[in-house]
């Protein structure tokens, strides 16, 4: 068992609009492995561009992000560590949508070579694993939005990553289909041993993760277990 | 050969054009010449035209007694220069060729056309290429949402910079194939007017398709460069937050 944690955040500070906006001033994060994560905190206070950051979505200024032993800082190879190491949600689902389902689904799997039969067997099974059986040939605008957004995990579980990180994964759903979404990933975090960071601002939500950090003017202010009743809490 | 003044020997090309043959009547104006013989000389020009006693052509063209161009046979052993210095010391509103690489020389018309004519072609590659260009910019930028999703799941630059110039390859090679049915197409129609018929034969040699294909490569590549660049130097969030 590998005690290091899968996520380390050292000092990370980011600026945009030439220094003039502080998205993060020094943000110290760690997370372990199988974990399941949620950052809370209000509008503008960063915890977007973490998740970010720690997808390997940008680059910060200045400090460190280590993520399943990859450098983010100073490494190259992060289309790699987006293709295998991560699995990424947003808020808005980000298909393509002049793709199916599975294309959609298939898309992260160039990457790692498999032939088009194995890509489009995979993509069955992972659009079943979300629900959403018989749906390979549907394009993005004949689904429902939560429909989008379970298509959008199964993309993110395309690789078999290890973190899967969820940038406000319910925030464009109503309360039923968002619930499903929760839902779903709780169950891959307890069948799969995930480990998963998910940003919101719904309290509701964060109450799912096993651990809500708080966030304020970019830096991580606080943490706290969430208490689960005896049961409740699966997986790490 | 015509013998008398109403007769007249036609090229082939001439003889196809006007569905005329030998003993058939040619009018020019209100001349009425008998066709007496066809000839094949394998040349265009020629075989698109006719040939009539002198005087007859001098009639017809309203320029008795003018002469335009004459040749000269010289006997075995006489230097053509020294003929040609001679007419001209005696003609002096002359003027004389007397070599084939002279002949070129006056010949310049057609280099003229020639040039023109690659004027034409490389200003209709730079056009296609500035086309191509506008076309690949404006998908990729359209694209650049897209783009960033791609990268955000993991895809290398390197498969963005195979995609877009991909595209591009597969946009121009499309193109060329349109473009050179449009050509052979457009060719058959011209050659329907007798006038252009008489003037030009169209040639459709594999090198010419080859050279149409090798542009249109040319064009892919150099129309794909930019956008392919500037898709790769987007880090996926700026490609994401665009809108």
């Amino acid at each position: 068992m590998n005690d290091a944690p899968i996520i380390s955040v050292r000092g990370l500070r980011k600026t945009f609009d030439e220094g003039l906006i502080v998205a993060l001033a020094g943000a110290d994060l760690e997370v372990q492995r199988g974990e399941f994560v949620a950052i809370v905190g209000p509008s503008g206070c960063g915890k977007s561009t973490l998740l970010h950051l720690i997808a390997a979505l940008d680059r910060p200024d200045e400090g460190s992000v280590t993520v399943n032993g990859h450098d983010l800082v100073g490494g190259r190879k992060l289309d790699h560590v987006r293709a295998i190491d991560i699995g990424l949600i947003f808020q808005l689902h980000n298909l393509l949508p002049t793709l199916t389902a599975s294309e959609n689904v298939q898309v992260p799997m160039f990457e790692t070579g498999r032939g088009a039969r194995e890509r489009r067997r995979r993509a069955s099974e992972l659009l079943a694993l979300v629900g959403l059986e018989g749906k390979d040939d549907s394009r993005p605008t004949e689904l429902s939005g939560g429909e989008r957004q379970r298509v959008a995990i199964a993309r993110a579980l395309a690789n078999d990553p290890a973190i899967l990180l969820a940038d406000e994964p319910t925030g464009s759903l109503d309360s039923v289909a968002g619930a499903r979404v929760l839902d779903l990933l709780e169950r891959l975090r307890s069948e799969r041993g995930l480990t998963i960071v998910m940003v919101t601002h719904d309290m509701n939500v964060a109450s799912r993760a096993d651990r809500i950090v708080h966030m304020l003017d970019g830096r991580v202010v606080r943490s706290e277990v969430v208490d689960k009743p005896v049961g409740a809490r699966a997986g790490g | 050969m015509p013998q008398s003044s109403e007769e007249v020997a036609i090229g082939s090309r001439a003889s196809s054009d006007l569905d005329l043959s030998v003993g058939d009547t040619l009018a020019f104006d209100e001349r009425e010449l008998t066709v007496v013989g066809v000839y094949d000389a394998d040349n265009l020009w020629e075989d698109s035209g006719a040939y009539a006693p002198l005087a007859t052509v001098q009639e017809i063209a309203r320029k008795p007694g003018v002469v335009t161009m004459v040749y000269v046979k010289v006997r075995d052993g006489v230097d053509p220069d020294t003929v040609a210095a001679g007419i001209e010391d005696e003609f002096a509103a002359l003027t004389t060729v007397s070599s084939v690489s002279e002949y070129s020389e006056i010949d310049q018309g057609m280099e003229i056309i020639d040039a023109v004519n690659l004027a034409i072609s490389a200003l209709a590659v730079g056009i296609g290429a500035i086309g191509v260009t506008n076309t690949m910019i404006m998908s990729v930028f359209e694209r650049t949402r897209e783009i960033g999703i791609l990268r955000a799941v993991g895809w290398r630059g390197s498969r963005i910079l195979r995609m877009v110039v991909g595209e591009s390859l597969l946009l121009c090679l499309v193109a060329a194939m349109f473009g050179s049915l449009s050509g052979v197409l457009a060719s058959r129609a011209v050659i329907l007017i007798p006038a252009v018929r008489s003037l030009i034969e169209p040639q459709y040699t594999i090198d010419i398709f080859v050279r149409a294909l090798v542009v249109a490569v040319i064009v892919a590549l150099a129309g794909a460069a930019y956008p392919a660049v500037r898709a790769l130097r987007l880090t996926p969030m700026d490609a994401l937050r665009h809108e």
